[in-house]
Formats: structure tokens, C-alpha cells, sequence
């Protein structure tokens, strides 16, 4: 087993003349919670995406625990641990809450993921982890309610939680709080931070407060190249970062 | 727990019509006329045809115009099957089973990179081969003239009376209809929706969203077959208007005026539009121009179906004992057309 839950070699995407991701040695250590950070257009999302896999990158590797992902698709990649959350949220939202954490809980087990015989409800080790995981995350009243019936912060919630129901390995989140009302949001921040110190979280932000207050690293990108990567004060006294990013763009620094 | 609450009262009131709906439906033949009679089983049929074609439009919310695909190569396997050739009626229903779900499993595949409108013309197309191949390969078909002489005592265990073949379309029915609803709520069932709803978070709690597109056309391909080799029995005959555009269009409207949301909705809309369709014949021959203003009244008054008006009824009735607002309505059967439907 490798000591990086991920890393990237030489990693690059170009669409058509436009270079989004250039290069990028991305290493993050098993266990860390790393925030990529970084002016708009940095390359960020892009980044996200091809360690999630929706993007496929014009050359370079990506490794999961030390497995070369670079040609799986999505729904491998889940397989082998990757779990990620959307930034405009995205849920099931004609199923009620409870099955969307069934599914989330039965994608991660092949035989009742393909069962196409027997009710969804009727697996009792999936209905037992079901209410373990509402309990835990405070969704148990609401369980028959459908996902546009709850509060925006309920649903960022619910996204983790379905993001982690299959004992995911790596959570990556794209802009967790993006939406969110500012107590929401808070709330949502002691969630990400309670979740259990195994799972390795990537996170692209750009609220400033948040990425500082959840990562152990942060990694700035700047033009599709990543500029630097150091914990969060070296970075706050960064004066590459500081020209390159707070410096321009001083209401995400405030 | 306190005494009864209204919600359970209602729900033992629904389950108390519909039994007495059913035992009445078993029951028809002994108040029924035999033209009556005639008319249940092609509700019958058109309500198995429409739950099986359910299973990718108002679950999988990809619209398909070419279920007639399906229908009328069932027709077809019975037709040749027993009237052409000498093969045994479980063979019949085999190969429907088998042929129909090889049929669906290539339109799935077909269909995979499509969405909206674009799966919509995929399967006519499909639809229209089948139907052209069927005009022209008359020594199989007939052509245009079909196949006749299909017998009705062919399905039926026992002496074949109209009575007798309407129990044995009913029990078919019933056992086909109820293997549609354990399949819809089973996982692969739920994933199908899902995938309606979004396909890319499907994808990323690690389904193969493909497979479970391909899965729902296999399906709803199988046993739409069935309910054409029914249909062929019915009317003792089969031809190229089993395979007609109209069949595909006719199955659609069952989905959209019954409520494509709901697992009912096609059976509701079949007898809907079955007993309009007895009606109106009595006074005009202009069928089609009579479904088309039904379809446009219903996309107008009613965009979820008949149950999506009762459901919008009961949530209002609910929220008001509530004191709550009115939640959100289901998604409109239009979204499936539209392909607006979480396909973003």
C-alpha cells in the first residue's frame, strides 16, 4: 500500500488550445486533508475532476493508493475508494432520502447493487447501516421527505453522507459550502472536520476561512500550474500567493 | 400510538376500492356483456404493453417511440410460431421473453448516448425498420395482409370460452404486471430511476449507468413482447399495424394521460382511453384526431396524468390538515420528452 492516498505525475489537460491543468505533481499523503486553492480559472475543478475521473488528462498518471487509475472511468474509481461531492448539489431528488442512502449504501455492494429480483428495502445489513447513517447525521426525521424538500444545508449534508455511505477511502469536495448561509455553513465545516481522521479529503474552496480552518495543506494553483503547497500559515505568509492570488482578488483575502 | 389516524383511515379506504375493483374486474362475466368483456381484455393487454413501456419512459425517463417495436414482434412470434409454423405455446412465450429482450437490449444500446428527443427518433427508427420488414418479407409476414387464424385456446389451459380467455389474459396480466413491480423496486429497479434523476451521481456512487439503461430496454423489451403475443391472441390476428408508429404513440398517451410518475398510471390511462375510444367510435371513425385533442387537454389540465392529480389533491388535502405549504409536485411527464428531467 502506497503512504499517497493520491498522486499525480506530469498531469495535463489541454481543451483544445486552452492548457487548464499543465504539469501538476500533486502528492497527498494517506490520511491528510488537502484544500486546492486558487484564482478563477486556476485549474482547480479541473484538477478535482481528473482525479475523480469525469476528465480524462492528455498526458501524465494519476495513482490512487498507489493504483494507476488514469483510464478507469468514474464508477471504477468509486470502487476503489474514491468518493466525491458536487458543487451545485446533486442528489436524487424524486426518491426520498432514505433511498437515496440505500443506493449509496448497495452501490458499494456488487451483489445487492445488481439485484434486480428483490425490493431495494429488504437487504437488512444495508437497512441497518441506512439508519446507522441517518442517525448519525441527524436526517432520521426526515428520512420520507424528498432532498428538495430539505434546508440547502440539509442536502450538502446528505451529499456527504451519500458521497461516504460505502466506507469511501478518499472524499473529494468541491466547494462544500458554496450556497451555503453563513451558520449553515459553519455547521457544515464541524461536519467535515468530525468525519473520521482514516478518510483523506481533497477539497477545492474558495472561501477562504473554510479551507484554512479544515486542511493540513493547502496547495495554491495559479494558471493551471500548482504554485506552491506548504500548511496554512506558510501559505497565509506566502508572498508568491499573495501577489498572485490574495493580492488580486482582495474580497476571498478579507 | 393514538386511535386511527386519517392518513391510515384513507390508506385502508384505497386498499379496501381497490379489492373490490379487482373482484369486480375477476367478476365481469357475470354482469358483463361479452362486448364488454372484449373491451377488459384489451385494457387488460394495453395496461401489461403500458407498464412494461413504463419501465423506460416514466423510471428511466428516456421517452421511446418505438415500444411498437416490441409489441408487434411478440405478435409476430406467435403468428409465424403457430400459425405458419407448428411450434408449442410455452416456446412461444419463451421466445417473446428471449427475442424481446435481445430486441431491447440492442435499442439500449442504441440509445445509450442519447437523450430527449434524440432517443425518441433512435427508437422510431428502430420501430419503422421492423415495421418495413414486416410489409416486405411476405413470405413470413403475409405483408399487408398478416397473419389470421391466431387461436385464442392456444393460451388458454382447459375448454377456450370468451370467459375462460379473459380469466387466462387477466392472470397473465396479473403475473406479468406484478414481476414489473418487484423488478421497479428492487435495486437495478431504484437505480433506474436514479439514473433519471442523475445519471453522473449515479455513476459516482460506483453503478455502471449504461447497464442499468441497457437493463431497463431489456426489461420493458421482454415483456412488452408478451404483451404482444396477447394482443395477437386477442384479436386473432397480427400485421404490420402491430408494428405501426401509432401502436408506439398509443402506448405513450396510456403512460402520460394515467400519471407516468406513478406504477399504476399506465393501467389507468389504458382504461381510460380504451373506454374513450369504445365511446367515441359510436358517433366518429376520427380516432386519431380524438387522441391527439386528448393529449393536448391532458398536456394542458393535467401534465402529470390522472394520478398526478389525485396525488396533488392528496398533498393539498394533507398539508391543510398540516398547516404546512404544499410541497412540490412530482416531475412532469413532459420532462421525459424534453429530456429537462435531471439529464443536466
Amino acid at each position: 500500500m502506497s503512504e499517497f492516498a493520491v498522486e499525480t505525475e506530469a498531469l495535463t489537460v489541454r481543451f483544445g488550445g486552452l492548457t487548464a491543468v499543465n504539469a501538476v505533481d500533486l502528492q497527498v499523503p494517506t490520511g491528510h486533508r488537502r484544500a486546492i486553492i486558487g484564482p478563477n480559472g486556476a485549474g482547480k475543478t479541473t484538477m478535482f475532476n481528473l482525479i475523480a475521473g469525469q476528465v480524462r488528462p492528455t498526458s501524465g498518471t494519476v495513482k490512487l493508493h498507489g493504483q494507476d487509475v488514469t483510464s478507469m472511468p468514474v464508477q471504477a474509481r468509486t470502487r476503489a475508494g474514491v468518493a466525491r461531492t458536487f458543487q451545485i448539489t446533486n442528489l436524487f431528488d424524486e426518491l426520498t432520502v432514505t433511498d437515496n442512502v440505500r443506493l449509496a449504501v448497495a452501490g458499494a455492494d456488487p451483489k445487492v447493487r445488481r439485484t434486480f429480483w428483490r425490493p431495494l428495502h429488504r437487504f437488512p445489513h444495508i437497512e441497518a447501516r441506512v439508519d446507522d447513517l441517518l442517525e448519525q447525521w441527524d436526517l432520521a426525521d426526515v428520512r420520507d421527505e424528498r432532498p428538495i424538500e430539505l434546508s440547502y444545508g440539509q442536502q450538502r449534508i446528505l451529499e456527504i453522507v451519500l458521497a461516504t455511505a460505502g466506507e469511501q477511502r478518499l472524499l473529494l469536495l468541491d466547494e462544500p459550502t458554496a450556497g451555503v448561509s453563513k451558520r449553515e455553513a459553519e455547521n457544515l465545516v464541524d461536519t467535515i472536520d468530525s468525519l473520521p481522521r482514516e478518510l483523506t479529503i481533497i477539497l477545492v474552496e474558495h472561501d477562504m476561512d473554510v479551507a484554512f480552518r479544515i486542511a493540513d495543506e493547502i496547495t495554491v494553483m495559479v494558471n493551471g500550474e500548482e504554485l506552491v503547497t506548504g500548511p496554512p500559515d506558510t501559505i497565509r505568509g506566502d508572498d508568491r500567493v499573495i501577489e498572485a492570488y490574495l493580492g488580486r482578488d482582495e474580497h476571498d483575502a478579507a | 400510538m393514538s386511535a386511527v389516524t386519517p392518513e391510515a383511515r384513507n390508506r385502508l379506504l384505497l386498499r379496501v376500492a381497490l379489492l373490490v375493483l379487482a373482484i369486480a374486474v375477476v367478476a365481469a362475466p357475470y354482469f358483463a356483456s361479452s362486448f364488454q368483456i372484449g373491451v377488459l381484455s384489451r385494457i387488460a393487454v394495453f395496461a401489461l404493453f403500458g407498464l412494461a413501456f413504463n419501465i423506460v419512459f416514466g423510471a428511466g425517463g428516456m421517452p421511446s417511440l418505438g415500444h411498437a417495436a416490441f409489441f408487434g414482434l411478440g405478435g409476430y412470434i406467435i403468428g409465424i410460431g403457430t400459425v405458419r409454423l407448428d411450434v408449442g405455446i410455452i416456446t412461444v412465450f419463451v421466445l417473446a421473453l428471449v427475442l424481446g429482450a435481445v430486441l431491447g437490449a440492442i435499442v439500449g444500446v442504441l440509445t445509450l448516448r442519447s437523450h430527449g428527443v434524440y432517443v425518441l427518433l433512435l427508437t422510431l427508427a428502430v420501430a419503422q425498420a421492423l415495421w418495413g420488414l414486416a410489409f416486405q418479407q411476405v413470405r413470413w409476414t403475409r405483408g399487408d395482409n398478416g397473419i389470421a387464424g391466431i387461436e385464442r385456446g392456444l393460451i388458454v389451459p382447459g375448454e377456450a370460452t370468451l370467459v375462460t380467455f379473459y380469466w387466462t389474459i387477466l392472470a397473465l396480466v396479473s403475473i406479468f404486471g406484478a414481476l414489473v413491480w418487484w423488478f421497479q423496486r428492487s435495486p437495478a429497479g431504484v437505480a433506474i430511476v436514479a439514473h433519471r434523476e442523475s445519471a453522473s451521481r449515479l455513476a459516482a456512487l460506483g453503478y455502471r449507468v449504461s447497464a442499468y439503461r441497457i437493463g431497463a430496454f431489456t426489461v420493458s423489451g421482454a415483456v412488452a413482447a408478451i404483451a404482444g403475443v396477447l394482443y395477437a391472441t386477442l384479436n386473432r390476428f397480427v400485421g404490420p399495424e402491430n408494428l405501426a408508429w401509432t401502436m408506439s404513440a398509443e402506448v405513450m398517451l396510456f403512460a402520460i394521460v394515467g400519471g407516468a410518475a406513478f406504477f399504476a398510471g399506465p393501467i389507468v390511462g389504458a382504461a381510460a382511453l380504451v373506454t374513450l375510444e369504445v365511446w367515441v367510435s359510436g358517433f366518429t371513425d376520427r380516432w386519431l384526431a380524438v387522441l391527439g385533442l386528448t393529449y393536448i387537454l391532458t398536456m394542458l389540465f393535467m401534465p402529470q396524468g390522472i394520478l398526478g392529480l389525485v396525488d396533488d389533491r392528496r398533498r393539498a388535502w394533507r398539508a391543510r390538515r398540516e398547516g404546512h405549504e404544499i410541497a412540490p409536485t412530482s416531475a412532469n411527464a413532459s420532462d421525459a420528452l424534453t429530456g429537462t428531467g435531471g439529464m443536466s
